[in-house]
């Protein structure tokens, strides 16, 4: 074993020894004292005296600790190591699958328990000096830790890592791991997994070598709940009916109950027989009115089940509450008709003359028919035919405009065709900044214009109705049934179902403050609501989460609603170990290599129980 | 008498004019007082004889013997004399130290026990070792107590700042300084000192080989007793000027305490093997408490 430096030149660091001799040698400044006489000191100096001036350097304890840990530190810095023949370091990326299979219990404790086990293992059994990279692969890969020799670091990590109740996006892994691994040559991709995924298809061939460690059993079955949804009934649209699949992912046949439940209550039961490798597809009707979610369990009677993450799945019942629409007008009955067949509306008319009266902030919806109030509601607004004054300003009028063009792409012009649409006269509007136009003339001027005014959605008709043909065609009332729909204010939760995994985007209310999620773990977050919407990303646990919209400081809550995050993937749910293709181990290079083992830790570690003896030493003569 | 009153208010002088010094050998005074001396002098009282020198008055020459021996004899009778007290006060720089200043402790103290040999109608000396003044005396009876204790007040030290370079300036030590003191006749000799010298032991030598008694009062400030100080310093000898640079630690406290007792019975033991009593004296005492308590304890007072 010979000695080396990797820095030498920390060793100049020595060249400081001879100025703490020095220090040692120079008179200390001393505060001068005035005594009744030196007689009876004279006889102590010899005893007393610890620093003298240059001319005698006295042993002294404190000069050697001082000398010694100096010295240490010189050569700590300088960094000296030894060689030593060892098995060449290399740089492994540990890949544990953190995928909602990987919480089966078909091995005990699990198989996320297991994998960590063996990551733990192949771990400790790296080459030295090798740099080791911990990455849980989940809906998002996570990397716990990064390129570190400290191996405690990373067993530290692994002992932390939790399993995800999502699918597990393994390509990105794969490639974050041959991005983090560096070197190909020293790369070692090991994938602690149960292989219940189909490898993506698209892999890159560069990955190097990947070794990967099975921890499932190969003959374990499951019974999943792979689908869940609900639509109205077409009989009666506020009753619901819920659909379901089960698919038994085993060789055998098994039976298990079916069990559909609503707020939590148990509605109806069924059993059902599979086929090896079979599934059912179940009709539930006549779900009770006014609910707000349902669940569907398997359990099973006889059968496989190792996995029972996705033995039950939600759904949110969609109860979306009627508009609240004020019709303000002089009378038209076009607007009244097609507004009182419109499902989801609750329609309320008053005359102009009497909007003063009534509290128009309340409404969803307020449609200005030939009429502007001073000041505008907060609602959303359809504004038909509007005077010149407000904030709709007009340059005059223009007589029989033709439709020219018309935005098919836009919401509101879904599925309408206004082609053949007159209009007798129409003010020429001078469109705010936020409006878009939808319809409009040759000569650009705008016949329908709609825009997102602050937190206010309003759209604009610079025409009167009565003095066009449109609501005589079949596409007024599908126009107002769009319109009604884009004014009306949309829920908290965009999407009611998601899987687990995937990111719920929420959009509060405007007067919202805080917006507060709980999910199934009964684990609430807080958001401050402010602009725009809020990503919600934290539902990897399959089950009912709910959102409150809270205004006055926490005090009160506005709006209570709900989304529902199921596993819900059928590749995820058959937990049978299917991966074949991804293990290369590559050769192995087990060639041996002169390691350079450095040990200036030691040395910097001695170097502070002698500075502790020093402090000691010079406070207990003080 | 605005200094003598502050050296001993009006209470204190009261209950010092009861007490008197103890002489405990016969002593050899000058003038007629209260005590028995031990000199033989012209009195009526018979005490013995002793050889002829010349000088001596013919007229005390027994002839009867003389006549009988043909060897000339006097006649000595044993005399009623005064008692010869001499306050020897150390004036010295390192007596004008401490807190409170030794020296003004000393005239105090000197003052006190001048007052008590006055009014004891002793004949009092007092002799400032180290100062422009040379002696006051001698004075007895009570009616020349304000101008004793106004030159006890009054005598001012000869060396008055700490030389820059050490021996240059500094007075004579101890053993000097004594060496002038000049003591005419015997009697009680009470010398007030702190004794911080080499030369303490040739100073009290001095006194020993005098005939009559000899008190020393051995005076420490506690500062002197119990150092407060601490860390790195450069001690000044306030006499001489000579430096010392120490490292005042908790060791250095305690060997300089280890000195101290050994010196202070070192100075006992001698004293004690030369006749002189011996009083060791903090000037954190109260006055009143060192004259009426340590002192009659120890006899030098009654």
């Amino acid at each position: 074993m010979s000695l080396s430096f990797l820095a030498p030149i920390g060793l100049a660091l020595a060249a400081t020894l001879p100025i703490v001799v020095i220090f040692y040698l120079l008179k200390v400044r001393r505060r001068d004292e005035e005594v009744s006489s030196t007689f009876l000191w004279n006889d102590l100096i010899r005893d007393l005296a610890a620093h003298e001036p240059l001319q005698r350097l006295r042993w002294n304890l404190l000069l050697l600790l001082q000398l010694i840990a100096l010295a240490l530190i010189a050569f700590a810095v300088a960094r000296p190591f030894s060689e030593q023949v060892g098995q060449k370091p290399v740089q492994a990326v540990l890949l544990v699958d953190g995928s909602a299979s990987m919480q089966s219990s078909d091995v005990q404790p699990s198989r996320f328990a297991k994998a960590i086990e063996a990551a733990r293992s192949t771990l400790a059994g790296l080459p030295e000096n090798s740099l080791a990279t911990a990455i849980l692969v989940a809906a998002h890969p996570q990397v716990m830790v990064a390129a570190t020799t400290d191996r405690r670091q990373v067993d530290r990590a692994l002992i932390d890592a939790k399993p995800s109740g999502a699918a597990a996006d393994m390509r990105e892994a794969l490639l974050l791991a041959r991005s983090l691994g560096g070197d190909p040559v020293s790369r070692r991709i090991y994938l602690f997994t149960d292989g219940a995924f189909t490898l993506p298809p698209d892999l890159p061939d560069d990955l190097g070598s990947v070794q990967v460690v099975p921890v499932a059993q190969t003959s374990t079955g499951n019974l999943a709940v792979t689908t869940i949804s609900t639509r109205p009934d077409p009989r009666d649209n506020r009753r619901q009916q819920l659909f379901t699949r089960v698919n038994n992912f085993s060789a055998f046949t098994a039976q298990a109950v079916i069990t559909i439940a609503v707020d939590g209550q148990a509605v109806d039961e069924r059993t059902v027989d599979f086929q090896p490798n079979g599934q059912t597809e179940q009709v539930f009707e006549e779900l009770p009115a006014g609910a707000h979610w349902a669940s569907v369990t398997v359990s099973d009677s006889r059968g496989d089940n190792g996995l029972t993450l996705d033995d039950t799945a939600y759904t949110v019942l969609t109860q979306r509450k009627p508009a609240q629409v004020l019709l303000v007008s002089g009378g038209n009955q076009f607007l009244e008709k097609v507004l009182t067949l419109l499902p989801n509306v609750d329609l309320y008319r008053i005359p102009a003359q009497r909007y003063l009266a009534v509290e128009a902030d309340r409404f969803d919806i307020i449609v200005f028919d030939n009429y502007l109030p001073p000041l505008l509601p907060r609602g959303n607004l359809l504004v038909v035919n509007p005077p010149d004054r407000g904030p709709f300003r007009t340059t005059g009028q223009v007589r029989r405009p033709r439709v020219a063009t018309w935005d098919r792409e836009d919401p509101v012009l879904a599925f309408v065709d206004v082609r053949d649409m007159n209009v007798n006269v129409a003010s020429k509007m001078d469109l705010p900044r936020w409006a878009k136009p939808l319809i409009s003339t040759s000569e650009g001027i705008p016949l329908m214009a709609s825009g997102q005014d602050g937190d206010r959605r309003v759209a604009l008709l610079p025409f009167d109705l009565q003095q066009s043909n449109l609501p005589l065609m079949s596409a007024f009332p599908i126009l107002m049934a769009n319109l009604v729909n884009y004014l009306s204010p949309p829920g908290v939760v965009q999407v009611g179902d998601i899987q687990t995994g995937t990111a719920e985007s929420l959009l509060p209310l405007p007067q919202v403050q805080t917006v507060r999620v709980s999910g199934p773990t009964d684990q609430a977050v807080e958001f401050r609501a402010g602009q725009g919407p809020i990503t919600y990303g934290a539902t990897d646990v399959p089950g009912l989460y709910r959102v409150q919209q809270i205004v006055q400081g926490g005090q009160q809550t506005v709006d209570d609603d709900l989304f529902a995050a199921n596993l819900a993937n059928p590749d995820e749910s058959d937990i049978r170990p299917r991966l074949t293709g991804l293990n290369n181990p590559g050769p192995l290079d087990a060639s041996l290599t002169v390691l350079q083992k450095e040990f200036w830790g030691l040395l910097a570690a001695l170097v502070l129980p002698l500075l502790l003896v020093e402090w000691f030493w010079f406070h207990r003569r003080v | 008498m605005a200094g003598p009153q502050t050296l001993l208010d009006g209470a204190f002088a009261r209950r010092l004019e009861r007490l008197s010094l103890v002489s405990r050998k016969r002593l050899i005074g000058q003038g007629q007082g209260d005590r028995r001396s031990l000199r033989k002098g012209s009195s009526l009282e018979f005490a013995d004889y002793r050889h002829y020198v010349e000088g001596d008055d013919p007229a005390r020459v027994d002839w009867n013997i003389y006549s009988r021996t043909d060897t000339l004899f006097v006649r000595l009778y044993e005399e009623e004399e005064v008692l010869n007290v001499h306050l020897v006060v150390d004036a010295s720089r390192s007596m004008d130290w401490g807190e409170p200043s030794k020296l003004r402790y000393a005239r105090r103290l000197a003052a006190a026990l001048g007052y008590v040999a006055l009014n004891a109608s002793n004949r009092v000396f007092v002799w400032p070792l180290g100062a422009t003044n040379s002696a006051y005396g001698p004075a007895w009876g009570r009616g020349r107590a304000g101008a004793m204790l106004a030159f006890v007040d009054e005598f001012k030290p000869v060396q008055i700042s700490t030389p820059q370079v050490a021996g240059l300036g500094a007075p004579p030590d101890l053993e000097q300084s004594l060496s002038s003191f000049t003591s005419r006749a015997g009697g009680l000799v009470i010398l007030i000192s702190d004794l911080l010298s080499p030369n303490w032991e040739k100073a009290l030598g001095r006194l020993a080989v005098r005939s009559g008694e000899a008190v020393v009062l051995h005076t420490l400030s506690p500062q002197e007793l119990r150092p407060g100080l601490g860390g790195d310093v450069r001690l000044i000898d306030r006499e001489s000027g000579a430096a010392v640079s120490v490292t005042l630690n908790n060791d250095a406290i305690r060997l300089y305490g280890q000195r101290l007792d050994e010196w202070r019975r070192a100075v006992e033991s001698f004293s004690a093997r030369h006749g002189i009593a011996y009083v060791p004296i903090d000037t954190s005492m109260g006055l009143e408490t060192v004259v009426f308590d340590v002192l009659r304890r120890r006899g030098i007072v009654r």
